[in-house]
Formats: structure tokens, C-alpha cells, sequence
């Protein structure tokens, strides 16, 4: 009994060592990265991609579990055609929070420009659970071919 | 060993309404949700395995709290924490992320060591 509860005392703080970061103050690396998800956005609205992309890799880089900078990140990368990075920075995102229905919607879209349209409508079954509006509006972009349609991007 | 008693019941308490209140909040409030993460992470028959976990959760976590087949009861409840600590939370680190599940596998792993202790319900080694 001693014995196991040694094990699973030194399984907790090895799981927490393994993902602690002593070498930076969570609190301000945090705010760091929001300010360049911030600026990210703003390139985005003004569809400076390249720009908005290397943001968004700033704000992921300094807080890789920022899961909305890698779901932009990958949006931006699908603006300029990317699309093999685009997918990477979504699956990123959705590593870390596997129901975010826009990760989903963005992704499909994504394959979709890719003419991947069965990974679409993998992530359309996905998105029908999590969000049945967003999934409609995914949905008719897949039966129009058109990665565009009605999408909630900039 | 009343102290003991006692701590087996505290344990049954905390983690018995932790899983009632979840497996509730996941029946009353759609499954789809749940359904969906399921999906996202690869298990097969996610709309089945949903209903499965809730129901799971909500029974088992009443049997925990009334000390019925406590110790097979929480070996279930552990193996579902430990899958969803491997298959969804680990990419989230520990704080903020799977830490809340680790305490509720090692209370679920006590009892399955120290049963339900003398305030139960059931009778028998697998309650007790």
C-alpha cells in the first residue's frame, strides 16, 4: 500500500514537472502572447497574411497552448495557400481543445480548398455535434465546392 | 479504525458527487457535446460511448457515494479518468489542464485499495 502510494505520488510530480516552464513567468509570457495574437488579428482584417502569420507563429511560439492564435494561425496560412501548414496549426488547436467548433468549421474548409472533401465532411460530423448553425453554413459551402461560402473568417 | 472509516468516506463523498454532478450535467445537457469530443478524438461509436460514459458516471458515482461495489465501481472510474488524461487532456499539460482528473484517479485508486470502508451500504469485498 506504501509502495503504491509512493508510485502514484511520484507519477503526480513528474506529470507536473514534465509540463512546468520555471523558466518564464506564465502571467507575462501570457500577455505577450495575447499582443501578438492582437497585432495577428489586426493583420488579418486587413488581409495582410504574411504579416498576421508571423504574429500568430509569435504568440504560439511564446504560448504554444494558445489554442485560438494556432486556430488564426492556421486560417491565415489557408489564405495564402499553405495548406499544409494550415492543417498542421489546426490539428495543433485541436489537439489541445478537440471540441472547438471553429477549429473544426476552419479545418473542413481547409481540406475543402484542398479538395480533400471527404476530411470536410469528417469534420462537418463533428461540427453537426458541437455547433448544428455553423455546421448548416459548413455544409452548404461543401455542396457549393467553395471554401468562402458563409464562412465566419475576416 | 474509525479515522480510516472516516477518510474512505470523506474520499467516497468527493469523488462520488464530482461524478454525479458530471454525469448528470452531460445527460441534461445534450450528449452531443460530448459525443463530439469522441469523435474528434478518435473513439469508435462516439453517440453510444457517450451515453455509456454519462451513465457511468451518474450511477457510478451514486454507487461510490453510497458504497455499493466501491471498489470495482472505482476501478472503472479510474480507467475512464486514465483514458481521458492519455487520449484528450495530456497535450494540456498538468495545471489547467489534467490535473483535476489526476486527483479524481488517485481518490478512485484509493478506494479501489482501501474499498468503501465500514460506512457502506453494500456488503462484501467488493463494496467494502
Amino acid at each position: 500500500m506504501r509502495t503504491l502510494l509512493w508510485v502514484l505520488s511520484a507519477l503526480v510530480v513528474l506529470a507536473a514537472a514534465a509540463h512546468a516552464d520555471p523558466a518564464t513567468d506564465p502571467g507575462a509570457a501570457e500577455g505577450d502572447a495575447r499582443r501578438f495574437f492582437e497585432q495577428g488579428l489586426e493583420y488579418s482584417r486587413r488581409q495582410q497574411w504574411d504579416l498576421a502569420i508571423q504574429a500568430y507563429r509569435r504568440a504560439v511560439q511564446i504560448n504554444p497552448r494558445f489554442v485560438e492564435a494556432w486556430t488564426n494561425l492556421g486560417y491565415a496560412y489557408r489564405k495564402v495557400k499553405d495548406y499544409g501548414r494550415s492543417v498542421e496549426a489546426y490539428e495543433q488547436a485541436l489537439k489541445l481543445r478537440p471540441d472547438y467548433a471553429q477549429a473544426h468549421d476552419y479545418l473542413a474548409r481547409t481540406y475543402l480548398a484542398m479538395g480533400n472533401r471527404e476530411g470536410a465532411m469528417r469534420h462537418y460530423e463533428i461540427l453537426r455535434r458541437l455547433d448544428p448553425r455553423m455546421a448548416e453554413r459548413l455544409l452548404r459551402a461543401i455542396q457549393a465546392n467553395d471554401p468562402d461560402l458563409e464562412s465566419s473568417g475576416y | 479504525m474509525r479515522g480510516v472509516d472516516l477518510s474512505l468516506l470523506l474520499v467516497r463523498a468527493a469523488l462520488g458527487f464530482v461524478f454525479v454532478s458530471y454525469g448528470y450535467a452531460k445527460w441534461a445537457g445534450g450528449m452531443d457535446r460530448f459525443a463530439a469530443l469522441l469523435l474528434a478524438t478518435g473513439f469508435p461509436f462516439p453517440d453510444a460511448l457517450a451515453r455509456v460514459v454519462a451513465a457511468l458516471e451518474l450511477g457510478g458515482g451514486l454507487m461510490v457515494l453510497l458504497g455499493v461495489w466501491t471498489r470495482l465501481v472505482a476501478a472503472l472510474l479510474a480507467v475512464e479518468m486514465l483514458v481521458a488524461i492519455a487520449r484528450v487532456l495530456w497535450p494540456r499539460g498538468f495545471v489547467g489542464g489534467f490535473a483535476f482528473e489526476a486527483v479524481l484517479l488517485l481518490c478512485a485508486l484509493a478506494l479501489v485499495a482501501g474499498g468503501g470502508g465500514r460506512w457502506s451500504v453494500g456488503r462484501g469485498p467488493l463494496s467494502r
